[in-house]
């Protein structure tokens, strides 16, 4: 086309040049076009990744929401002070807040101790380890009488239910008289890493053998686990839970598990009030208990 | 088609090996904390930073999700020198986490590939020392996906983005001179 134009050139040359220029523009409307639709070829293909990314994130956080919620228990009763209807076991209070040990022989100014704790939590298990068997016998000498608080929030974060389940089974120890031992049991077993939970055998068969439930009282207890005869009372008591009034601690923030209370005293304690942190040179850290008699323990709650 | 116009071409395959290895680690880390979440936001509480609660909370369930992201970002190749420099950067904050719960002696797992959460059991040793030198492998990856970003597969090139000019759909101004 271009040798054409050439040929005409001396005689027409500017026709062959608006020629030419026609033909230039043309061919550059056609790439202009090419260029166009690659251009738009390629938006498209920006905006589907963009997509199939935002579709994705969608996704994962419609995951996480799932995951969350699914573990969410159903709140139960949520007021504090209305008194239990369902099935309550013979030590818990009537209000479900928490189940009562106290020896038969409880002096009248026995200290009331309340322990906040939740059977999946190692920090309870660990002071329970070095405190559990010191309140055992100030309970049995008649010197304090322990309100204990097994929660079940960790099952919000934990998938299982392990929680409310050692709490539903150790409820059920409580209808055969045995509550602070098989307490004693689920702690000792718990596992070494936090969520793995306790299996049906442990917590039906295992735990009451260990903690001294035989006979008719382990087929009573075994009934009642079965069946979750104590499940509402305990759900009722992780719902119901707050540091009594008289602590003045309202902000959710500042208790926990494990948490401690000498409720005739209005004195809130803490681990830090009961353990030494060490730094080991492996990095690890290591607790020491500050107190190892029951003695010095009543006389830290005395003097609280 | 390599990074930059003076590398060599080979280059390319590590670059895509890295981003294998470098998304891989982190799709891996995120599906095991997503599928675990609850886990997942007690190994953030465990490394008992003086942080609010709610920022616990939100790094517990964000995190995995932008690890899954940023992961399939890096194997798909999408955006790689920003993938590679985000992960760079989660992978110094990690470090820095996990030297802190050695520093102060804190009885962790890390919580890295797994949902973590606090030892207790003294047979269970701590591994900060094996996890640090993990992350700083990866960290090589993504300091390499900063510099030589550009591979022939990846979604970068299918875009084309990165600056490639072989595979830009043809300049229109080439007949205007």
């Amino acid at each position: 086309m271009a040798d054409n134009k050439k040929k005409a050139q001396p005689t027409k040359a500017q026709q062959a040049r608006a020629q030419q220029q026609q033909a230039q523009s043309k061919r550059g409307q056609l790439r202009a076009q090419q260029a166009a639709i690659a251009a738009r070829a390629k938006r498209n293909r920006i905006i589907g990744v963009v997509v199939a990314v935002v579709v994705l994130a969608a996704i994962l956080v419609g995951l996480v929401v799932w995951q969350t919620s699914s573990n969410d228990k159903p709140a139960g009763n949520t007021s504090s002070a209305a008194s239990f209807t369902g099935f309550k076991p013979p030590n818990g209070s009537a209000n479900a807040t928490y189940i009562e040990v106290k020896a038969a022989n409880a002096s009248a100014d026995a200290i009331i101790v309340d322990e906040y704790f939740d059977y999946q939590c190692p920090y309870c298990r660990l002071v329970d380890s070095y405190y559990g068997s010191l309140f055992r016998e100030l309970v049995d000498r008649g010197d304090v009488v322990l309100h204990m608080h097994p929660r079940s929030f960790l099952d919000r974060g934990i998938p299982g239910n392990y929680s409310i389940k050692a709490a539903t089974a150790a409820a059920c120890a409580d209808t055969v008289g045995k509550f602070i031992e098989y307490h004693e049991t689920v702690f000792a077993n718990q596992p070494a890493k936090e969520g793995d939970g306790y299996t049906e055998q442990q917590l039906r068969v295992d735990f009451p053998a260990e903690a001294g439930i035989t006979g008719d009282n382990l087929t009573s207890f075994q009934q009642c686990y079965d069946t979750q005869k104590t499940t509402a009372y305990m759900e009722a008591l992780e719902a119901n839970q707050v540091m009594p009034a008289s602590s003045g601690i309202t902000d959710r923030t500042k208790w926990g598990t494990p948490d401690f209370y000498a409720y005739d005293q209005a004195k809130h304690f803490t681990t830090n009030d009961l353990l030494n942190g060490h730094k080991g040179t492996d990095g690890k850290a290591s607790y020491s208990p500050k107190m190892t008699t029951a003695d010095e323990l009543l006389t830290f709650l005395k003097g609280l | 088609m390599v990074a930059d116009r003076r590398a060599p071409a080979w280059f390319e395959w590590i670059t895509v090996g890295a981003r294998l290895i470098l998304g891989g680690v982190l799709v891996w880390a995120g599906m095991m904390k997503i599928l675990d979440i609850g886990q997942s936001v007690i190994a953030v509480r465990a490394y008992d930073f003086p942080i609010p609660e709610a920022l616990v909370s939100l790094i517990g369930y964000g995190m995995p999700i932008v690890e899954i992201l940023l992961g399939l970002a890096l194997v798909a190749g999408i955006l790689t020198r920003w993938a590679g420099l985000a992960a760079a950067v989660m992978m110094v904050m990690y470090i820095a986490a996990i030297a802190s719960a050695w520093a102060r002696g804190l009885s962790i797992d890390c919580g890295c590939l797994t949902p973590g959460g606090v030892i207790l059991d003294p047979s269970q040793e701590t591994k900060y020392g094996q996890d640090i030198l993990r992350d700083v492998g990866l960290i090589i990856c993504a300091v390499w996906l900063v510099v030589f970003p550009r591979a022939r597969v990846s979604v970068d090139t299918w875009l084309g983005l990165g600056g490639r000019p072989e595979e830009s759909g043809g300049p229109p101004e080439e007949s205007e001179g």
